[in-house]
């Protein structure tokens, strides 16, 4: 929401009712391939959201939405730390666990810190990270017996 | 009164040894403000998977009852709540700390959490078997409205618009829905791929739908995660016991709402706390003190968030609905261990189930030295982790916990992905709770509709088997007073405030 919307005008809650609107749509599409049994229970979700989605419209035209307060700080930042997981996941059968894990870790690490960059800074959080990642990756594959996936590394 | 020797299981030294150790961490993780007990509980989930299911039990309690009382930590100290279930704490426990009082605050806080924890838990062991009994009579169709009750309480309670925690509820329900169908073996939704074929799992999902939002905001500014103002020199222990004695009453009725609170599913320690601290204003002699730095404020508060936890668990093992969201998240991890919740588990399993809410209760009683003196140590060696560490930490915890749910890397990247939406859904105003509470209760609520409209087609009539039972009927009842509860609220307080003119 900008920061110009009024408490009453939540423009991004009638966005998200259109989309809901939309979903429901293609919902009640896809269940009419389904059997009786499998397609009574997603057809109905899909009407209620869209039932539900117009009342919201109509509540906000009204002038009782409930809109949502803007946000501070970094938006890259936030960007960055969901690709970095995005990508951390689907490395795991890549690298392998550990390896994708401490790569991943260190990106982290890096739109985390706000400080200034120091070699002993560095060093530290770079030896904390690599003793969490080995200690529970450890802990997990050899008192918890989880197997961890291999790729080109461990 | 369930016999003595599921009381000597839980008090074998590995359960204790369990116990404090869960005890440890969830103080720990609920004293770190934006970490909420749903989130401790979900980050520790895969370390309950290698236990007997009893000690895992234990384990998750005694971590989610830690994490309720850590969140006091910060409260007192930081005005900021650990866990959103504190936030009346900070009404009173900041002021005091303000003045000097912190360690005080800190102290009833820890004695008022052991009290509504051991109360919630009493109530647990009572309330539980009987009503095992009476839900033993229950069919698909009064567990299908069972699970629209539970899905009704959470829009009608989550903040903000009730018509967007329905959406929320119906985007859960539909999560709930992908994969291979229970009924029919129709394919719905996976878009193709075989990774879901077998649906969206419930404990990867709730990881990513509590803790990515949660990670994303944490590396978003450069606030420190805690900036320590007030004191904590020691614990006045004696000081801090008059007080208590001094408040029974209050601390009593506290700790009882938080019960009820707990039971009734969806609704949190939050709540609780919430009613709890306007009763115990509405009720004082002095409620002018409120706000000030009352003792009273913070036993109303922290009594009902500790009693929420044994009274969550009576829908939770009894129904299979979970009372709280840190509950959902024990669903999920009690699935994984292959127990069924439900009215069976009390006779079929008996020796788990009781040996688990024995040791709540011892648990409830360890937290008084853990609390008094673990939690003040662990929390100030956690001002001093830098938040740079703090947030990778986080995310490998979720990457690691989502994978070993059942060693698949797909659930991990379903965590994320689902994370990433439920943040994308809060920027427009839909919260977790509601989308976790439809995932949760989807299947059973789809499998409920599905038998009681084959049962009722086969009988003759499907409107006589969902609106004719006795037991139907008064779940409906409480149906529509849970739909018509915002409304009426809304009323009674423009009532008040017009009395008040």
């Amino acid at each position: 929401m900008s920061n110009s919307d009024s408490p009453s005008r939540d423009v991004r809650g009638i966005f998200a009712s259109c989309l809901i609107i939309l979903a429901g749509g293609l919902i009640i599409q896809a269940s009419s391939s389904y059997g009786m049994l499998g397609s009574v229970f997603p057809r109905t979700i899909g009407v209620t959201m869209i039932v539900l989605a117009v009342v919201y419209i109509v509540m906000v035209s009204l002038g009782k939405g409930a809109s949502v307060a803007p946000l501070d700080g970094s938006r890259w930042r936030r960007i960055a730390i969901f690709c970095v997981l995005l990508a951390w996941t689907l490395l795991l059968d890549v690298l392998g666990f550990l390896t994708a894990s401490l790569a991943g870790y260190c990106a982290a690490l890096l739109i985390a810190n706000f400080d200034h960059w120091t070699p002993r800074r560095a060093i530290t959080y770079c030896g904390v990270g690599a003793a969490v990642v080995v200690g529970l990756f450890l802990l997990f594959g050899q008192v918890l017996k989880v197997p961890f996936p291999t790729g080109m590394f461990i | 009164m369930p016999g003595i020797e599921y009381f000597l299981n839980a008090v074998t030294p590995f359960a204790l040894l369990i116990a404090v150790a869960g005890i440890v961490a969830g103080v720990v993780i609920g004293a770190l403000p934006g970490l909420t007990a749903t989130m401790a509980v979900a980050v520790l989930v895969p370390f309950t998977f290698g236990m007997d299911p009893g000690i895992a039990l234990i384990a998750l309690g005694a971590i989610y009852m830690g994490a309720i009382y850590g969140g006091a930590y910060s409260a007192i100290l930081l005005n900021t709540p650990g866990t959103p279930s504190a936030i009346c704490t900070t009404f009173d426990g900041y002021p005091m700390a303000k003045r000097g009082d912190g360690d005080l605050a800190l102290t009833l806080a820890c004695l008022a959490s052991v009290i509504g924890g051991l109360i919630g838990g009493v109530f647990l062991l009572m309330l539980a078997p009987p009503l095992a009994t009476v839900a033993l009579r229950f069919g698909p169709v009064e567990y299908f409205w069972l699970a629209l009750f539970g899905l009704t309480l959470i829009s009608s309670l989550s903040e903000g618009s009730v018509v967007k925690g329905a959406i929320g509820g119906c985007i859960g329900l539909l999560l709930s829905t992908i994969g291979v169908a229970e009924v029919g073996g129709d394919v719905r939704f996976t878009g193709g791929s075989t990774a879901l074929l077998g649906g969206i799992d419930v404990v990867s999902a709730l990881i990513g739908l509590y803790c990515v939002p949660v990670l994303i905001e944490l590396v978003a500014t450069p606030t420190p995660h805690m900036q320590l103002t007030g004191r904590v020199a020691s614990f006045r222990l004696v000081e801090a016991w008059r007080h208590v004695r001094a408040a029974w009453f209050n601390l009593t009725r506290s700790s009882v709402i938080g019960t009820i609170v707990g039971i009734l599913p969806g609704a949190g320690g939050s709540i609780a706390s919430l009613v709890s601290y306007s009763e115990a204003r509405r009720a004082s002699k002095h409620p002018e003190n409120f706000g000030k730095g009352e003792p009273d404020g913070i036993i109303a508060s922290e009594s009902a968030n500790n009693a929420t936890v044994g009274g969550g668990f009576i829908p939770t093992l009894v129904l299979g609905i979970p009372g709280t969201p840190p509950d959902a998240v024990i669903l999920g991890a009690l699935m994984v261990q292959g127990i069924r919740v439900g009215p069976q588990l009390f006779t079929e399993q008996a020796d788990t189930v009781y040996t688990f809410i024995y040791g709540l209760i011892i648990a409830s009683i360890l937290m008084l030295p853990i609390g008094l003196l673990v939690g003040r140590y662990a929390f100030q060696s956690l001002i001093r982790v830098p938040k740079a560490l703090l947030a990778p930490s986080v995310a490998f915890m979720t990457v690691l916990g989502s994978y070993a749910v059942h060693n698949n890397t797909h659930e991990a990247l379903q965590m994320v992905v689902i994370g990433g939406f439920a943040w994308v859904m809060g920027r427009f105003g839909f919260t977790a709770s509601p989308i976790v509470l439809g995932l949760i209760l989807g299947s059973i609520a789809e499998g409920g509709f599905v038998q009681g409209h084959m049962i009722g087609t086969a009988k003759g009539s499907v409107l006589m088997e969902f609106f004719g039972r006795p037991i139907s009927m008064v779940i409906i009842v409480m149906l529509v007073l849970g739909l018509l509860y915002p409304l009426l609220s809304r009323r009674a307080k423009k009532k008040e405030r017009v009395n008040e003119q």
